[in-house]
């Protein structure tokens, strides 16, 4: 049984971010676990938190290495110095990326552990020597170049270095990772008329039972995939037995 | 009167409200009242003074508020009629009772509404139409399509269900349009009713003795309903299953016939179906008359008080042309998102048929798309009549051709 250790500078809450922190939480949430941990961080520095996003802004949606090499390098650097909130972090946005599921998990193993393809590991091995500031030999760099640009390789290096000082930063403070932005559903299954709303608006979370035609749960915690259409489910529910706890109020009761 | 809002300075407005010039928007003055506020004074045709909610955030507020009761015996609660008054006070069944009571014999019957239920249904509705549009085609180029296809289908679907022969489907569609009809008189009500339910208890009690797989012989061989509770479920479940999806269907073809290019693109693309009927039915509401229910304690509604013992009128229609909610919502968009309309009602009264009454509508549509490329109407759209006191709105017919 893990504890999670008390973070040296607790994040703040979103109510005390910065206003430019604030509007990032929705999207955040689009593509898999949030970053509230790391922006409440972020938001003891407003300025220094700027900086961060337009930095990582860029390497995100103005990159040149496209979204799957940019994610394997992302979840290598993550794994390499040992930073969980990363790794997990970056599941969805690989996954989204083109990464299977075999991949993923494979970047956090040794590299022979997986038949990687030619450039995917010679950027695996690129983050490895990056995440800790180690030289890149000649031979590495001669496969790197074989397929990536000079911006590419510059970004190459940012990207590793953007994702190592995040690395660092979050381990030393000790920032707890965020939990799934699961919603906690609550079922009063008292209320329930059977009406068949929730069933309609979110058919893979939300079922009638067959013996009494109650509402129950097929995930018993939806997470963010299903966020919209569980929210959904709830307006639509008539007798009102669908009650949605947000995460923050889950983890702070 | 009491005057609890500055806003609220009209007169209170007679019910019900004239129609328009439009078939399928609500009377303009209840537009005109929503347009003011979101709760109003009316007066029912009795002189009785009660509270218009026309709101869409208003109507769910107390459609879904247990302060408000659906039972018609409740100080307070709003007729439309004498005939009204007397089907939903002596024999209510239970859309006219509030819980427990109210659940406990809705879950008798709510294993047979679930989604995954109906949805086992709908190749046997799509046989059931399929046969209904070869009947009303076979050897003729028009038909009335009220009589001829909107009215069997329903009947059929909810007497196989229910396990009522449908060759008695004359006496019962006769009852119960008279039973829903505003201008029906006390003992008319109360002799049609009791017809009906003569014949329910009868029909009941050859299932208690020769049960069959169907609803009716099921809640027979309870023994924790009385042969009333039967004979109530049991004509609640026929009246309200074939009166309103009829009703929608001979509308919905209507609109969708005079709306063209709506009608072209759900031709063409049959998998739009789904939004569509949430679209027909939002936009088109056939419980033009309101849900009633009565405050039993003083209640809050929006930006006003409503004492107890006084009844509302919740208005569905103009509650789902919400312009916020539903932008351009006078106009008929099938591929808006609509889900979120109150065509069914809202709280734990809403209608249980809804997903049937969804898959019946859907499978209809497609199906007349389909196999009647060319179906219009054969005579002049505005020679049309409406069923416009029944408390639910549709046509007395629709003579259409496919020559």
């Amino acid at each position: 049984m893990t504890t999670t250790p008390t973070p040296r500078i607790p994040p703040l809450p979103p109510a005390e971010w910065p206003p430019v922190l604030r509007a990032l939480l929705a999207d955040s949430h689009q593509d898999g676990p949030g970053r509230e941990n790391l922006f409440g961080t972020l938001a003891h520095h407003p300025a220094l938190a700027h900086a961060w996003l337009s930095l990582a802004r860029v390497l995100t949606h103005e990159g040149t290495l496209g979204h799957r090499r940019r994610e394997l390098i992302i979840l290598r650097v993550a794994h390499r110095l040992d930073a969980p909130y990363v790794h997990r972090r970056h599941r969805t946005p690989a996954a989204d990326a083109g990464l299977t599921d075999v991949e993923i998990d494979a970047t956090a193993a040794g590299l022979d552990a997986h038949p990687w393809a030619e450039e995917d590991s010679a950027l695996l091995e690129a983050a490895d020597l990056l995440a800790v500031n180690s030289p890149v030999p000649d031979g590495l760099w001669g496969r790197l170049a074989r397929s990536l640009s000079p911006g590419q390789l510059v970004e190459l290096l940012v990207l590793a270095g953007q994702t190592a000082t995040m690395c660092a930063t979050l381990n030393t403070l000790r920032t707890p990772s965020d939990r799934q932005p699961s919603l906690l559903v609550l079922l009063d299954r008292e209320r329930c008329c059977s009406a068949g709303q929730c069933v309609g608006a979110a058919p893979e979370v939300f079922e009638q039972g067959e013996s009494d035609g109650l509402v129950g749960l097929l995930v018993p915690e939806p997470d963010a995939r299903y966020a919209d259409e569980v929210r959904f489910a709830a307006d639509l529910c008539p007798s009102g037995a669908i009650t949605l706890v947000d995460h923050e109020e889950a983890t702070h009761p | 009167m009491t005057v609890t809002s500055p806003s609220m300075t009209v007169t209170p407005l007679d019910l019900p409200a004239p129609y328009g010039s439009c078939p399928f928007d609500p009377p303009p003055a209840y537009t005109a009242a929503a347009r003011e506020a979101a709760v109003t004074r009316a007066v029912l045709p009795d002189g009785t003074a009660c509270w218009l909610v026309t709101g869409y955030d208003e109507v769910r507020a107390v459609l879904s508020d247990a302060r408000f009761s659906a039972d018609a015996r409740t100080t307070g609660f709003p007729f439309l009629s004498a005939g009204q008054r007397e089907l939903a006070t002596a024999k209510p069944s239970f859309i006219r009772m509030d819980d427990p009571e109210h659940a406990r014999l809705r879950r008798m019957v709510s294993k047979d509404f679930l989604v995954k239920r109906i949805e086992e249904l709908r190749p046997g509705i799509q046989d059931i139409v399929d046969r209904a549009v070869d009947r009303m085609t076979e050897g003729r180029t028009s038909a009335d399509l009220v009589a001829d296809f909107a009215l069997p289908i329903p009947s059929l679907v909810i007497c196989l269900m229910l396990g009522v022969p449908y060759e008695d489907h004359d006496l019962f569609q006769s009852l119960s349009r008279t039973l829903l009809d505003n201008r029906t008189t006390r003992p008319q009500a109360e002799q049609s009713h009791a017809q009906l339910m003569g014949y329910l208890a009868e029909l009941a009690e050859r299932k208690r003795r020769h049960p069959a797989d169907d609803i009716l012989s099921r809640l027979a061989a309870r023994d924790d309903l009385t042969a009333q509770e039967t004979a109530s479920l049991g004509f609640l479940l026929l009246v309200t299953g074939h009166e309103s999806t009829a009703n929608m269907t001979a509308v919905s073809v209507l609109a969708l016939l005079q709306h063209p290019a709506q009608r072209d693109l759900l031709r063409a693309a049959p998998h739009l179906v789904r939004g569509a009927v949430e679209e027909l039915l939002r936009h088109l509401t056939i419980i033009h008359l309101g849900l009633g229910r009565a405050a039993t304690e003083t209640v809050r509604v929006g930006e006003v008080t409503i004492p107890a013992g006084e009844g509302v009128i919740c208005m569905l229609s103009t509650a789902n042309r919400d312009e916020q909610l539903f932008g351009s919502a006078d106009d008929l968009d099938l591929t808006r998102d609509a889900r979120r309309h109150v065509a069914f009602g809202y709280g734990i009264h809403q209608c249980l048929g809804q997903t049937l009454a969804r898959v019946e509508l859907q499978t209809v549509l497609t199906t007349l798309l389909r196999r009647l490329p060319t179906l219009r109407l054969a005579s002049p759209g505005d020679q049309l009549a409406y069923n416009r006191e029944n408390i639910v709105y549709g046509l007395r017919a629709l003579p259409v051709t496919w020559a």
